[in-house]
């Protein structure tokens, strides 16, 4: 593969209704990350400011220390701006703005001596969404910004897997898969579906095997048909079961796995027609052409 | 490469070049996160979910509050309630261990939170262990880092 060809791949056109299924569930997700399942973020507001141990990005930013009426506002407006984000509306600047905010709400989140790594894809989603501009749940019409930005989603949720593998090597060792990690994931997190694994350690051992094998396969999740769907497929049933035995689950991450999905197919329920509008969605195509 | 039918979307030469550079520049942070980099450098740091290896005849730690309520009754407090979660009381052990009234701090953000939980006389950050053997358990201690009592 030269490097032009590798350019040319990563520009791939996409139609756009995909971009726009993917803003409207990534900004919804938002909200319930926030208010739901993450909401001990929240909580760090009214931790004292001596446990606040900024992340490299907060040093080197002017990032004030989280107190109760900081995070508040924060959150308020975080959740604010991304529901109005899902609409569609104002792609460029909503889109920036929860992209930046969601950054913060992060700083908040991984700055008290845990950093969980179910986020990067998350992220990177929410920093090239707005680069695509306008875009509508029923336009199949295919365009290289679009392309790219989908395609940048991908790569990171490949990246995700992928270097984790590495991570293990270089945290771990060669021989990680032959200890006795999952053990130890179990015994702190187990939960009654995952506890009486403790008896067959020898399956926990075989877990890990599978588990590198997995994502060292997992830049196969970028083919086209078969392969590739099948492999989102698996990545599925992997989160949920990790999730029913040691109470884990990288629900940004699995958001993201959105990406590799045919949206654009999706039909426009009868139902939300009156969304259509609201949204800007039936307005002509050429009226917020906008390629930059 | 498919036909947009509308040539103005397609990306002119300049905003091709800057997204090149810009997920070029993306990546190359994120791989030089995994080989070197740390938690600290998030977003770019190493993926190291559960990474570390577990020897199979070694220990495996977790970290636990045990409290006594004003009633006298002994109680585990899940680490949630005090605002921060197990990982984050286990990332500052030590800082726990130098200065107690840390713990004094997050009880009473605990009382705020919840104002109906029953209130706690004395509390103690205890590090346990579980003991392997061959992947088995075979052993489990406990001992105290740090112990909070109401003033």
């Amino acid at each position: 593969m030269t490097l032009r060809s590798m350019v040319q791949w990563w520009f791939e056109p996409v139609p756009r209704a995909r971009v726009a299924w993917l803003r409207t569930a990534l900004y919804l997700f938002v909200p319930v990350d926030v208010l739901l399942t993450t909401s001990w973020v929240a909580r760090h507001g009214d931790v004292p400011g001596d446990l606040y141990q900024p992340l490299y990005v907060g040093r080197l930013l002017p990032l004030p220390v989280p107190g109760p009426t900081f995070v508040q506002v924060l959150q308020v407006v975080l959740v604010i701006a991304s529901v109005v984000a899902a609409t569609g509306r104002l792609p460029r600047v909503l889109g920036t703005a929860v992209f930046v905010l969601y950054f913060e709400w992060m700083v908040v989140a991984m700055s008290y001596g845990k950093v969980d790594h179910d986020r990067y894809a998350f992220l990177l989603a929410l920093a090239v969404l707005p680069t695509v501009g306008a875009a509508r749940w029923r336009d199949r019409h295919g365009d290289d910004a679009a392309g790219w930005a989908v395609r940048c989603i991908q790569v990171a949720v490949v990246l995700t897997y992928f270097l984790a593998a590495f991570a293990k090597f270089r945290f771990g060792g060669l021989d990680w898969a032959n200890g006795a990690t999952l053990t130890r994931a179990v015994l702190r997190r187990g939960t009654f579906l995952g506890r009486p694994l403790l008896d067959a350690p020898w399956l926990l051992q075989a877990t890990q095997w599978g588990i590198l094998v997995f994502e060292l396969s997992s830049p196969l999740l970028l083919l086209r048909g078969r392969v590739g769907r099948g492999l989102v497929a698996f990545c599925v049933v992997f989160h949920l079961v990790t999730f029913a035995t040691i109470s884990i689950i990288f629900l940004p991450h699995v958001m993201c796995l959105l990406a590799f999905l045919p949206l654009e197919r999706l039909r426009v329920p009868r139902l939300a027609a009156p969304l259509l509008r609201f949204r800007g969605d039936l307005r002509p195509v050429g009226a917020t052409a906008n390629g930059a | 490469m498919e036909a947009t039918g509308y040539p103005g979307l397609m990306l002119s030469p300049l905003s091709r070049r800057l997204r090149t550079a810009a997920a070029a520049a993306v990546l190359g942070l994120t791989l030089a996160g995994t080989a070197v980099g740390q938690d600290d450098h998030f977003p770019f740091g190493p993926f190291r979910m559960f990474s570390t290896k577990t020897p199979r005849d070694g220990i495996v730690k977790v970290s636990l509050v045990r409290a006594v309520t004003v009633d006298g009754r002994d109680v585990r407090v899940p680490m949630g309630s005090f605002g921060l979660r197990r990982a984050e009381f286990e990332g500052q052990l030590d800082r726990f261990a130098v200065d107690p009234s840390l713990l004094g701090s997050l009880v009473v953000a605990r009382e705020r939170a919840a104002p109906d939980a029953p209130r706690l006389r004395e509390v103690t950050l205890l590090k346990a262990r579980w003991v392997l053997s061959d992947g088995r358990r075979v052993g489990y201690v406990e001992e105290p880092v740090a112990i909070w009592r109401r003033p």
